[in-house]
């Protein structure tokens, strides 16, 4: 893996998905082991594909615009002992092949990982069909699948890397493209299933996940200090399955609010993981679930869409607001 | 272990499948697409497959995927009889939590592959003969496709992606009883011209009659330099049972003891 210095991290912010996640991520992982392949269903030259080393492009694979088949061929390399990742558009990967992924990935446990470019609201300028606000709420349901959603290019490499180091299917999705902003300015531990505390503070907790929002919720915990004087503790939940329960059950002591924000429905995503979490262990501590709500109807670019669903430092301190309000 | 020609392993298969679908009872199972598909078993089994009972995940055995899986109730037979597991395992076929209940993926005993799901074993097959080839491996891949599991878009990109890499370890056979769950073919939906359709898809494609094991046999051992072989077996759905012989609801349903009588009575071959 490439050093993770300053400068390294601010260019593959500005330049995105294919450095990151592939060009460097990935294909570190098949450098070291010989297993892995990586299958595209035609997305490759999106992910930099062609900047992959020479030397790894006898692992590569395209099935063209075919996702069943994607899932499928990479079961049948999985069975035959390969560790395959795999990658296409999310709402393409979570949902044309969404029997292929909870059957073959899922039920039978193969070593697929899964990764979904161009979530949430990345191509919200296309339409509907084109946007992935759906895909965290059925991965979750897939038994043995994880599920993970980083919060900038840094956390996205280090995880492309990590789950390299893991057996079971893995389903990763990524917002955005390029030009994203920093969480980690440096280097940093991760985990997958350990919460990263980006904030640490009380009464109100801002639970993040994914490019921008984590980005926004630690600017929300900015403007709440210096306008009202509450200093939120703020986390990046870049693992939404296995959600780390003993952090967000910790909070329950210190915290009387605690905020969800994901590029993703407020149904099912990682609102859904934490209510659940709480709700099961009698927890009683007020949620506000910052996200995408049924209502919307109209499309733009993935800013304007960001703004319309509430998921800037802004929209996220309105919420808090009214609902401090309505608490009062 | 014994030795089957692939005849006396057809006529076992065929007897075992006629206990298992009576001993289902009134909740019935996959008789047609299990009758139709008997001598194609037979054949891989006793004549095709390298395989060993002893040690089911040898790295050189061929592989073989029931796409279909709505004949695993002649399937799991076929499994029993050569060895996999014993045959009073076969009384646990469709019963509540045993081993032979559902679509498992139990390669210990001979299943690479969990189906039910139609359209996903043929993509699960092109995916291990693309490993295969890429890692130099000399066994070879054979997927056993329904008709009307034809009908599913998946099949068709697997197609693509077969022909795309060559894959001249991957044979398809496709079990062309001609019908489907709701009625023949033609009056769901027309798979013919389906040798034009796959040697346009890249296929070398053959034709044989599914029930004649030596036929079977010689169109199982053509050669296909660079490209996968397609055998379109064409079969009779139920075949063996008289009064469910070709008949769309013979998908699935029970056996009655007049059926079982009748078949224990004439035989495979009428």
């Amino acid at each position: 893996m490439p050093q993770f210095d300053k400068k390294s991290i601010r260019s593959w912010s500005l330049l995105g998905i294919a450095p990151s996640i592939f060009i460097h991520g990935v294909a570190d992982v098949m450098k070291k082991n010989k297993n892995t392949c990586l299958i595209t269903a035609d997305t490759g030259r999106y992910c930099g594909f062609q900047k992959i080393d020479e030397e790894l492009s006898d692992r590569i694979f395209n099935v063209g615009i075919a996702e069943q088949d994607l899932i499928g061929v990479a079961a049948g390399m999985a069975l035959e002992g390969k560790q395959v990742y795999v990658t296409t558009y999310a709402p393409f990967l979570a949902f044309r092949c969404a029997d292929q992924l909870r059957h073959l990935a899922g039920s039978c446990n193969l070593n697929i990982k899964a990764i979904g470019t161009a979530a949430g609201f990345s191509a919200a300028t296309s339409g509907y069909s084109l946007m992935a606000i759906n895909d965290i709420a059925f991965a979750r349901a897939i038994p043995n699948m994880t599920v993970l959603s980083p919060a900038d290019c840094a956390e996205a490499m280090k995880m492309a890397v990590a789950i390299g180091e893991t057996d079971g299917p893995v389903y990763m999705r990524f917002c955005g493209l390029n030009n994203l902003p920093n969480v980690y300015a440096e280097d940093f531990e991760y985990k997958i299933g350990k919460a990263n505390v980006l904030k640490e503070g009380s009464k109100v907790a801002i639970l993040a996940t994914g490019t921008n929002v984590v980005w926004e919720a630690l600017r929300a915990a900015d403007m709440l200090r210096d306008n009202i004087g509450i200093e939120p503790t703020v986390a990046d939940i870049h693992t939404i399955k296995p959600l780390d329960e003993e952090f967000v059950l910790s909070l329950c002591k210190d915290h009387s609010l605690i905020v969800t924000a994901e590029e993703h429905s407020v149904v099912g995503g990682l609102g859904g993981a934490v209510s659940e979490c709480l709700s099961a262990h009698g927890a009683g501590v007020r949620q506000l679930f910052v996200g995408v709500e049924e209502k919307s109807c109209v499309f733009g670019s993935r800013k304007f869409m960001l703004e319309q669903a509430g998921l800037t430092a802004e929209g996220i301190v309105d919420r808090i607001k009214q609902c401090a309000c309505r608490n009062n | 272990m014994k030795h089957w020609s692939s005849e006396s392993l057809a006529d076992a298969i065929y007897q075992k499948s006629l206990d298992m679908a009576l001993g289902a009872g009134q909740q019935g199972s996959h008789i047609g697409g299990s009758f139709s598909c008997i001598e194609i078993f037979a054949v891989l089994y006793a004549d095709v497959l390298h395989y060993s009972v002893n040690d089911p995940l040898w790295d050189e055995r061929d592989r073989f995927i029931a796409s279909k899986a709505h004949c695993i109730l002649s399937h799991f037979a076929t499994l029993s009889l050569v060895g996999y597991f014993p045959e009073t395992e076969l009384s646990s076929f469709h019963q509540d939590g045993g081993l032979l209940c559902g679509h498992p993926y139990a390669p210990e005993i001979g299943l690479e592959f969990s189906g039910g799901s139609l359209g996903m074993g043929i993509s699960v097959g092109v995916g291990m003969a693309l490993a295969a080839k890429h890692d130099g491996k000399k066994h070879k891949v054979y997927v056993l496709l329904g008709d009307g599991e034809c009908n599913e878009g998946s099949v068709w990109e697997s197609f693509m992606t077969a022909n795309q890499y060559r894959l001249d370890n991957l044979t398809v056979i496709i079990d062309y009883n001609n019908m489907q769950f709701d009625d023949a073919n033609d009056k769901v939906m027309t798979l013919d011209p389906l040798g034009k359709k796959m040697e346009a898809f890249g296929f070398a494609v053959v034709e044989v009659d599914g029930h004649d094991v030596n036929a079977l046999r010689d169109v199982l051992a053509v050669r296909h330099v660079g490209k996968p072989l397609a055998v379109i077996a064409h079969t009779i759905k139920a075949k063996g049972i008289e009064r469910l012989e070709n008949k769309p609801e013979s998908h699935q349903t029970s056996l009655l003891k007049s059926d079982y009588t009748v078949a224990m009575t004439k035989g495979r071959r009428g």
